[in-house]
Formats: structure tokens, sequence, C-alpha cells
């Protein structure tokens, strides 16, 4: 499959895109800025690319470099060829999909398959948890409220906490985490409840990424251990609604992240 | 370029526009979905569990649109699941209405989209 890989210069990227898009009908893999630039990344999927004299022309003055080469036509090959999805995390974890790359020594390798479940780490609600989960002390246990393919509490288990609970109200999502937690060799208690109608397993600290109306639920049940809780999933509308909701708990905000326009609480308690 | 490949556009009674597209986008890339001349580019990027919308403000006025760049849930299940999402786009002074659905084939590492957008005049 024939690929050709632009270098243009990072402040113009999103000008040359607007030439470009319309004629790479597949689209472009974006590589993280390096220096100033950014390196786009095009193959040749359903239909040719345009010729190097074209592509030239519409990346104009922005363009530093353009190769063209044969590469496999197996995604997955290609995948780990230009789109790595692996995401380092508070310079700890690297989460990523069993297609990418493993972690590098001195990170905790979390893989997650994500079958049909959320909670990959793909997700900027769940690269804020897992960027706060790092930054506490793995001592007690920990429930993952919400737990999607299980990145969380795979990451907690790894980070040193024990036990590990996770729940989701989708079976399918609580056979991808426990399928999951066995695959990274970690211990993890994966069952289904309802957190509409059921409280959650009591743990030390609870990270509950949900949407913002489950959020009242689980505040309301919140277990006498929970000394910590990481909130996420939270639109920017609903934040101070969702501090409220945890507040006769007696937990307070003690740091916040944004990112993508969602919102991520750390809380403690008073 | 007044059109994308593959897209199919039509004029609607009383002067609105009507774009569509159907089209496989890889895990990771970003490709354009829509495009309403002069109005507006919709951009889809699917990774894992999360779809990535942006809109290029293709007018001279201001642009909104519903989601303001959050990225969206991508609960699109390896089998028949698709996954739906409604937007709205106003660009140029005009107002779009935004449906897209998108299913995973991830045996080709792909999702299938399909997308409309109904602009009034």
């Amino acid at each position: 499959m024939r690929r050709v890989v632009l270098r243009v210069r990072e402040e113009a990227v999103e000008d040359v895109l607007d030439k470009l898009l319309p004629r790479l009908v597949d689209g472009v893999h974006e590589r993280a800025p390096v220096r100033g630039s950014v390196e786009l990344v095009a193959h040749a999927l359903t239909v040719p690319l345009p010729s190097i004299e074209e592509l030239e022309a519409l990346a104009g003055r922005a363009l530093i470099a353009l190769e063209e080469d044969d590469v496999s036509d197996d995604w997955r090959e290609r995948r780990l060829l230009d789109a790595g999805g692996g995401v380092v995390i508070a310079g700890r974890l690297w989460v990523r999909s069993p297609l990418d790359p493993p972690a590098a020594d001195g990170l905790l390798d979390i893989a997650v398959e994500r079958s049909d479940a959320f909670g990959t780490g793909a997700h900027p609600t769940t690269r804020m948890c897992l960027d706060m989960l790092c930054g506490l002390d793995p001592r007690g246990g920990f429930a993952d409220l919400g737990c999607g393919a299980g990145a969380l509490a795979i990451a907690a288990a790894k980070l040193g906490f024990t036990p590990v609970h996770a729940v989701d109200y989708d079976e399918s999502s609580v056979v991808a985490a426990r399928e999951n937690a066995r695959a990274g060799g970690v211990e993890v208690d994966a069952h289904v409840i309802d957190l509409i109608a059921t409280a959650g397993p009591a743990a030390r600290v609870v990270a509950a990424n949900v949407p913002d109306f489950v959020h009242a639920r689980v505040a309301e049940r919140l277990p006498d251990e929970a000394e910590v809780v990481i909130a996420s999933g939270i639109g920017p509308d609903a934040r101070d609604e969702v501090c409220a909701c945890y507040s006769p708990s007696g937990l307070e905000p003690r740091a916040e992240l944004e990112e993508g326009g969602w919102v991520a609480l750390l809380l403690e308690r008073r | 370029m007044t059109d994308l490949p593959g897209q199919i556009s039509s004029v609607l009674p009383g002067g609105g526009l009507a774009v569509s597209c159907a089209k496989p986008v890889e895990e990771g890339a970003r490709a354009a979905l829509l495009l309403a001349p002069g109005l507006f580019r919709l951009d889809a990027c699917p990774r894992e569990d999360t779809l990535k919308l942006q809109v290029r403000n293709l007018s001279d006025g201001p642009c909104r649109w519903s989601e303001g760049g959050r990225p969206l849930v991508l609960a699109v299940s390896d089998g028949p699941g698709v996954s739906a999402h409604t937007l709205w786009i106003d660009a140029g002074g005009r107002h779009a209405d935004v449906l897209i659905s998108a299913t995973r084939d991830v045996q080709r590492g792909i999702i299938h989209f399909v997308a409309q957008a109904e602009v009034s005049q």
C-alpha cells in the first residue's frame, strides 16, 4: 500500500489540512508535534493518493519534507508504524491497546482491549482519572465505578492498590475488564452493578467516571470507607452540581483537571 | 474545491442544503466527513472508544457547534452495533443539524461512518 508522510510546520497544520483533507479521502494520521513540525501520514486505503507534485502544491510553503514509500496492507502493522495509540500518563503508566508496542522500561504497562466497552484510556475522562490516580498513595482498596474495559482498575492494581473492585452496569464491559485484568496479570474483582440502584463496593479510593446524573446516585450511597473520590465524566456546566453531590459526605475538591471540555475532580474528606 | 469526493449535495426546497456521505475511516485517522461550502467542514477521528469531531469554520462569520470540540464516546461494538450522534453547527449565519452514525469493523480496523447535515437557508 502506498504511503506518504508530509512534515509540515506546526502552526500551519490546520491550513494545510484545509487543502489536503478534501483530496485525501481516507484521511490522515497526525503524529504528535516534534520541534515545531507535525507529520501527516496518508495511505491509499480505498482510493489512490494524489501525486507527489499535487501534494507539494497543496501543502505549499508549510511543507518541510515529503516522503513516499510502500507499507503493509495489514492495518495492525501500519498502526505500529504510523499511529501507535499508546499514551504515557504522569510519566508512570503506558496505556495502550494490545496492538500497540509494550511499555518502555520504567513505565507500568496497561494494555486494554476495548472490545465494545468504554474506558480504554483514549478518552480524556479516563486519562484524567489515570493522572489523578498516579498521584495517590496506593494504600488500601480501590473501586472503579463504571469500569468499562477496566483501564482504571488495572492501573490501580499495578500501582499497588489492593483489593481492586471494578463494576459496571454493562455485562460486556465487566467481561472485558475481567479479561483485560487477567491478561495484565493483576487481580481485579469485576462484577455487574447498576449504580443507579445499588451502592458500589467499599474502598478507600473510589473512581467514578460516569455521566453527571450517576454521580448523584454514587454520592448518595458512598461507603464510609471512601476517603478519596476521583469524579470524572463531568461536563463543564455540571462541575458545581457534582461537587454539591459529594459535599454532604464531607468530600471537597482538592484538585481539578480539564481536557477537551471534560472536567475531573479529586475530592477528599475534610 | 466545492465538494468532497463521495459527498452527495442537494439543494432543498426553500433554499436549504443537504449534504451526506458514507465512508470508512481507519482507526486513528482524521478524515473529512462533510463539507458545506463556504460554511464549515466536519472532520472525524475515531480512536478506540473515542470519537473526536472537529468543525472547521469556512465562513466569514463566527462558528459555534453543540459539542464545541468535546470528544464524544464512540460506543460502537465489534458487531453490528451502531453509535449515533446528533449535533448542530452554526456558521456563516446558517444553522445545520447533523446526524452521524458509526459502526466498527474490528477485523479491518475501520469505522464505517454515515453522516448527513441539513443546512437551513
